[in-house]
Parts: C-alpha cells; structure tokens; sequence
C-alpha cells in the first residue's frame, strides 16, 4: 500500500506541474464572474442559475480533469521509458494500477473540493443557501463518480495510447451519463433483438447518473436518505474494483518495446 | 578570451552556406506552408467578397451572433425556456412512462427530485435568467418575454421592470399580437383602464392581420383580448360594443355559459350584476394557474 501511496504522490506532482489545473480553475472563476455580472431584466440577488450553472461547471470541469489525469499515467510512463525503471523497483503491476488510480482519484477530488468551496462562497455571498448535509453528500457521490471515471480511464490506457483512451473514456462515459436513464422510457418502443442490445448496454455499461445530485443541491430538496446513498456508494466503489482487476488482468503481462521511445 | 566562431552567423562563403540550404524536408515544409498562406489568402479574399455582397448588407437590426448560429439559437431558446419551466417546478422535468422499473430506476427515483411543486413567492423569480437567456437566443420567443412580465409584475412586485420586458419585447416583435395583449395585461393590473383599451385595440387590429401561428391558441388568445376589451367598454359605459364582443366570445367558445347570462344582463339592465372591475381581477388571478400542484396527488 505504501508503494501505491508514492506512486500516487508521484502523479500529484505530476498534475500539479502541469497547467490543467490553473486552466480550468481560472476558467470557472471567469465564468461565475461573468455570471454575477450579468443583468437579468434589472433584477438583483438571483443565485440558483449561479447555482445550477456553477454545478454544471464543476461537474465538467471535474470530468476534464479525471479523464485527463487518469488516461496519460500508463502511456506517458511507457512512452519516456520510465516505465522500465519503475517496474524495476520492487513494484507490482497491480501496485502500479492502484497508485496510479489513487492519485487520480484523489487529484480530482481535491481540485473538486476547491470548485465546490468557491462556488459555495459566491452563492453565500450572494444571499443564497446550500445545505451543508447534501452538499457533503453530493461531494461524496461525485467523488465515487471520480472514482469510476478514473478506474476506466485507466482501463483503457492499459491497452491504448493516451489520446485514444482520453477520447473513447469521454465518449463512454458520456454516453452512460446521458442515454442510459432514458432506456427504460425508449425501450417500451423497440421490440425484438433491438431491445435487447439496448438491454445489454443498459446493464453492461456503469450508470454514472446515480452519482449527480446537482438538482437536490440546486432546488434545497431535503437530503438523499442513508440506504440508497450507502447502496449507491457501494455500487461505484464495486465498479471502479471491477474495472481495475480488469485494468490488473489487461497490464499484467504486457510486453514494452524500447523501440517506442 | 576565445571568440567561438559561429558559422550560420559568418558570411555564406565562410562556411555557413551549407546550413542555410534547406534539406528536401525543409523544402516541402516551406511548400506546404506557402499553399496554405495562398489558399488562406483566397478564402478570405471570398469572405470579403461575399460579405460585401448587397443582399447580405441588409441591416436586420440582429447581432452577428444571432446571424452565425442561425436557426440553432430556436432550438436554445426553446430549451432555455423549457428549463425555465423545470425550474418552475423545482427541477421536476416531464413526467415519461418506463418499460420496466429496476434497481437502477429505483436509485434514479431516490437520486431524483419528484413530484408536482411549484416555487413560491420571490422564488418564483429564479425562472427569470432562464427567461433571460431564451430571449437572448431568440429574440422573437414572445411567450418568454410575456411569461417574464407576468411573474415580474406579480410576484416581484415590479411593473416597472415588466414594462421595460415587454418594451424590448414589441422592440423585437413590432407586428406581434401578443405583446399588446400583455401590454394591455399589465395595464390593467396597474389599474389604467384608458391605456389598457389602447392597447387591447391595438392587439385585435394586428390579431386580425395575423396570418401564422398555432390556431388553437390564437382563438383563446382572441377570446381573452375580446373578453378583457369586453369588460373595459363596460367601464367606459358603452354596454352595447361591450355585449357585441361578448358575443364573438360565445361564437368561439359556445360553451362559456356565464359571458351569454352576462349579454343577457347588459341586454336587460345595460349593467351587470358582477362589477367588471372584479372581474378584471378575477381574470388576472385566474391566468396565474397553469398547472395545479396538487392536480397529480
């Protein structure tokens, strides 16, 4: 677990010296400025489109990064070489996966925290309210989120360059987030083989919808109950496992060529 | 101390000539990049050209935005103006039967708020940046500016702001029907009767000019503007033009039962039993209602 942990702390300072971060960062703080400047008919002091649109941000700006982090660990590794050295130390391929997935994880769960905090501070200091019980939860459930998205971001990349990993996971995940809540409704219209293929996508791919909150959050809905959230919590953290014993099972006995240095 | 002699910096003869010769890679790179500087050069060469071209000159009073995204900005306003309503009912969307209820629907279900409410009070207010945004993407979205003006002169208490609404509304929508009769809407609500009738004119004269539009809800919308006109002729002591729309009104809706006993009573007594002025009250009240919270429960 230690080795995992230096591994994880080695892609934090990876990320951090990149920009991605800063980018994003500033970004968002553009857009919530440009927000609450914004004259809507000479009213003042409305917050729950700053809201709305402020959670909308995090939650893509969260994704950027996840998919970003996740998918150029492996690749990049492989492709400076530094691959042989790693795997040289006493580290396991499997210790590799899971520091890899742990600093993701955790890189964009902190850089989330912070869009989270600056977003709650603009909406108090407008006037408006989140509740602190549901915005924890809704923190919680996106970090399992995270969680899931960098589990097969990593997937991918075991077998993959960078880019394609980056693209496939966008358009993967995506894809779960919003065509599978709409099966059950589409699927009373389609019949036969169809139906079941929409079927088996439904259940094969993860549903990465069970973790936004953003509409409690946004209409102060009273909070998620215990039962569904632990349930929930416990349906991500058994996905991102099953995407990374298949990550461990795809990288465990890949061959490196020095030739693509 | 020792100078390093820099060849490429030297005169070519000096040795430096070999370096400057571009390899054949060099070559082709400086071809490609010329061909793309020409064909560059020629398509802004056409830009220019067809924008200068006179048809496309006309000044149609709308933003360069507004004329790039083309009909893509309907589709926004629409969807802006569907959010402002989900908004309405606290992120409720539209209710859609499912095939087949799972764990993963039930999760859904717990996840996602339900139910029929609606926002109450200044609340209600925090459908106006979506309102904002739909008019913004489409400027001829009349319903949005009306539904903007209502709420803000309701509920936020701020006919001024309403008035400024609808004013950019007729600014983008001259020959509109729709925003006179919101003109003459809000107009009564502020209690002036005389100006109110202007406008309710105004809307019957362009409603009749009106060719396009959903037939349905133009003929409640010229039931209510006959309806209103109807009641304010009463007030101005005009029984006879009142009853005349009024009875346009039955021709439409023959089942409105209580606008024939009305007619009737002008016909008898050249008054009404009920004062228009509640009346006009009652209507504005009654306008507010478009969905029953409770109507599902």
């Amino acid at each position: 677990m230690i080795k995992s942990i230096v591994i994880a702390q080695q892609v934090w300072r990876e990320t951090l010296r990149r920009k991605d971060l800063y980018v994003l960062f500033i970004l968002l703080l553009a857009f919530f400025i440009t927000l609450m400047t914004l004259n809507v008919f000479g009213l003042k002091s409305l917050v729950g489109h700053i809201k709305e649109i402020g959670l909308l941000l995090v939650w893509i700006f969260c994704w950027f990064l996840t998919i970003g982090i996740s998918t150029r660990q492996l690749p990049h590794e492989e492709k400076s070489g530094t691959i042989f050295s790693l795997l040289a130390k006493p580290v396991g391929r499997a210790e590799l996966i899971i520091g890899k997935w742990l600093g993701a994880c955790s890189m964009a769960g902190l850089a989330t925290l912070v869009f989270y905090v600056v977003l709650g501070g603009i909406v108090l200091a407008r006037g408006g309210t989140f509740s602190l019980r549901l915005a924890l939860e809704a923190f919680l459930l996106q970090c399992c989120f995270i969680g899931v998205l960098a589990a097969l971001g990593l997937l991918l990349s075991t077998r993959m360059n960078g880019d394609a990993a980056a693209t496939l996971t966008a358009i993967l995940s995506v894809a779960a987030f919003l065509i599978l809540p709409q099966v059950p409704q589409w699927s009373a219209n389609v019949v036969g083989r169809q139906r079941e293929i929409m079927l088996a996508i439904y259940y094969a791919l993860p549903h990465l919808e069970l973790f936004d909150l953003r509409q409690r959050l946004v209409y102060d809905w009273e909070p998620l109950r215990i039962e569904p959230l632990g349930m929930i919590l416990a349906y991500g953290l058994l996905v991102a496992a099953m995407f990374l014993v298949i990550a461990w099972l795809a990288y465990r006995n890949k061959k490196f060529s020095r030739d693509i240095i | 101390m020792k100078t390093i002699p820099t060849p490429a910096c030297g005169h070519p003869s000096e040795g430096g000539d070999q370096n400057q010769i571009p390899s054949r890679k060099g070559r082709e790179r400086i071809g490609i990049s010329i061909a793309v500087m020409v064909l560059w050069c020629l398509a802004f060469a056409l830009a220019c050209r067809l924008l200068n071209m006179p048809e496309l000159q006309k000044n149609t009073g709308e933003g360069l935005v507004y004329q790039i995204l083309g009909s893509t900005r309907l589709e926004a306003g629409d969807f802006l103006f569907e959010q402002a309503d989900r908004v309405f009912h606290k992120g409720v969307g539209h209710y859609h039967p499912h095939a087949f209820t799972d764990w993963f629907s039930r999760m859904r279900n717990e996840v996602r708020p339900h139910g029929h409410f609606h926002l109450h009070r200044e609340g209600v207010l925090e459908i106006m940046p979506w309102l904002y945004f739909s008019v913004r993407a489409d400027p001829h979205n009349v319903t949005a500016y009306a539904v903007a003006a209502f709420w803000l002169a309701g509920e936020a208490g701020r006919p001024d702001l309403a008035e400024g609404v609808l004013n950019e509304a007729l600014r983008n929508n001259p020959g509109d029907y729709r925003v006179y009769l919101e003109k003459g809407n809000l107009a009564v609500r502020q209690g002036k009767y005389a100006m109110a009738a202007r406008f309710f004119d105004a809307a019957l004269a362009l409603f009749r000019k009106t060719k396009d539009g959903d037939k349905e809800q133009m003929r409640i919308d010229l039931a209510e503007m006959l309806t209103y006109r109807g009641l304010l002729y009463e007030l101005e002591g005009n029984p006879e033009r009142a009853a005349r729309n009024y009875r346009e009104v039955t021709d439409i809706f023959p089942g409105r039962l209580h606008m024939k006993e009305r007619m009737v009573e002008l016909g008898k007594n050249s008054h009404s039993v009920a004062r228009p002025e509640d009346l006009l009250g009652s209507l504005l009240l009654e306008k507010r209602v478009v969905c029953s919270e409770h109507e599902d429960k």
